[in-house]
């Protein structure tokens, strides 16, 4: 199993969301996501960089979950 | 019995309790003014006059022989086309789901018809309640956005076609519209009301809730509303208490914490000195008013958000996107595609980091009766290719919250409505509305658009 690690900068992690879009819906489409992959890559690398303690569960349904 | 239209929910049961007024003759008024009115300001989906008419006339045989059911019996109101009407339509505004009749009700529809209340129709939402514009005109100004996604129940409230709505909120579609429409609207705690039967954006973030004319009228359909529903997983079992009593036990003026972080910076000049002055007013009233500040996990609120209601969404609507992917308007499609790219760590990493906001802002909420903030950072934008910023709601969404807008008056620059949002903590609907009517009642601002007058 190989270790998960996180993209180490916003271009990084804007390459891997496009060639995954290319993969996907090809070429033409992957490039007309490229301004909301942008946008995306900045809340994701927000996200990345804030982790939570690790002892935080995830909250899915809040009534399982109080 | 001369402007029909004008009777609030109270009122109008009133009325017809007493026998003074005949749920047949309201709802002709309210489909009177239907006619009159959509051809020009496109709030409804689909309206079945003969079945609302019929139904009218069930419910007033009902009243003589056993009486009123609550206060809504006989009460007309409007569905945002999201919600599962059994034999009716339900679009979500879609090519998608264009033809597509549910075989039983939302919840939230069986409750409000078992107290009474009468499907009026289907109101306009935006396309699966997402971000792309809808065909509703602002009643106030026809070049600024009527707001979205609940746009069809906040205009057809604003201007009297309806005296209640059911709208729904994943980022700010209850608030921002009822604000941009001078009404109020109710975000309830989420799982206070179930979402069973409503099409979802996302479902850890979709909270329904009522827009109508006064706080009165919202704790009368919340009162027909909440409780636990074992279809909806994400529904809670917390009590629901009494909530039109509720509104007459405040005692003393309450005490309310002005938030300023973020939601002043992010204000137009124009809404900075409006909720200023509104705070003022409220501080001159009696309430004990002072500024908070918001905790540290709020700096990740938006990202949090974004990234779960993009993932939901792409999850909810991935099988039919794969086939009709040309079926989605722009903005939405993006959304599901963005969310389909994302990294399940990503999505679950944003749980967590949700997890520990909620508990934050709640404990923020129990400090204070209500917090306070701007419900908007400007007007309804001139610009009718948005619904506008819900960068204003989406953080009470996002923790779960309960808020509410109250009209706190016009904007100078452009005449249009502007509201006060306030908050509390979990499952303090009870408090919240009462606060709330301190509140309205203290600024003293009624805001009818140039329709009703």
């Amino acid at each position: 199993m190989s270790e998960l690690t996180l993209p180490q900068s916003k271009e990084e992690l804007v390459q891997e969301l496009t060639s995954k879009a290319v993969s996907l819906w090809g070429q033409e489409r992957a490039r007309a996501l490229q301004e909301i992959i942008s946008e995306h890559a900045d809340h994701l690398l927000a996200l990345s960089k804030t982790l939570p303690f690790f002892e935080e569960v995830p909250t899915l349904t809040w009534q399982n979950h109080p | 019995m001369a402007d029909l239209h004008k009777l609030t929910i109270a009122e109008a049961s009133s009325e017809i309790a007493e026998g003074k007024l005949s749920s047949v003759s309201l709802v002709e008024c309210f489909l009177r003014r239907i006619d009159q009115l959509e051809p020009s300001l496109k709030a409804w989906v689909t309206i079945d006059k003969a079945a609302v008419t019929e139904t009218a006339a069930q419910l007033d045989r009902e009243l003589n022989t056993k009486g009123p059911r609550s206060p809504l019996h006989g009460i007309p109101v409007g569905i945002k086309d999201i919600y599962y009407t059994a034999g009716m339509k339900t679009t979500a505004c879609s090519k998608v789901y264009a033809d597509f009749v549910p075989t039983y009700d939302a919840t939230s529809v069986a409750r409000l018809k078992e107290a009474g209340a009468i499907v009026l129709g289907k109101t306009v939402t935006t396309e699966f309640a997402a971000g792309d514009p809808p065909p509703t005109v602002n009643p106030w100004n026809s070049a600024h956005t009527p707001g979205g996604s609940s746009s069809g129940s906040a205009v057809a409230v604003a201007v009297r076609m309806c005296p209640g709505a059911m709208g729904s909120q994943t980022g700010g579609s209850i608030i921002r519209p009822s604000s941009y429409n001078g009404i109020v609207g109710l975000k309830p705690t989420f799982g206070r009301i179930s979402c069973y039967g409503v099409i979802p954006v996302a479902w850890s973030l979709d909270t329904i809730g009522p827009l109508v004319n006064c706080i009165e009228d919202a704790a009368i359909m919340l009162q027909a509303l909440a409780g636990y529903d074992p279809k909806d997983p994400g529904s809670s079992e917390e009590p629901v208490p009494d909530y039109r009593r509720a509104l007459d036990q405040i005692d003393t003026p309450p005490r309310i914490g002005l938030i300023k972080d973020f939601f002043f910076v992010r204000s137009d000049p124009e809404v900075q000195k409006h909720t200023e002055e509104a705070a003022q007013l409220l501080a001159k009233g009696g309430a004990q008013v002072e500024e908070v500040s918001l905790p540290p996990s709020f700096a990740t609120a938006a990202d949090v958000q974004w990234t779960i209601n993009n993932v939901e969404c792409a999850a909810y609507h991935e099988e039919s996107f794969r086939s009709r992917a040309d079926d989605y308007s722009n903005r939405l499609r993006e959304r599901i595609e963005v969310g389909l790219l994302t990294p399940a760590t990503h999505y679950i990493q944003a749980q967590r980091l949700r997890r520990v906001y909620r508990r934050e802002m709640d404990a923020l909420a129990r400090q204070w009766d209500v917090l306070l903030t701007p419900t908007t950072p400007t007007p309804a934008p001139r610009d009718l290719s948005t619904t506008g910023d819900p960068v204003f709601q989406s953080p009470w969404t996002s923790c779960g919250l309960p808020t509410v807008t109250v009209p706190s008056g016009l904007s100078p620059s452009t005449g249009l409505p502007l509201g006060i949002q306030l908050a509390a903590s979990s499952f303090a609907e009870a408090r919240l509305l009462a606060v709330a009517r301190w509140c309205d009642r203290t600024l003293n601002v009624h805001l009818t658009p140039p329709q009703v007058s």
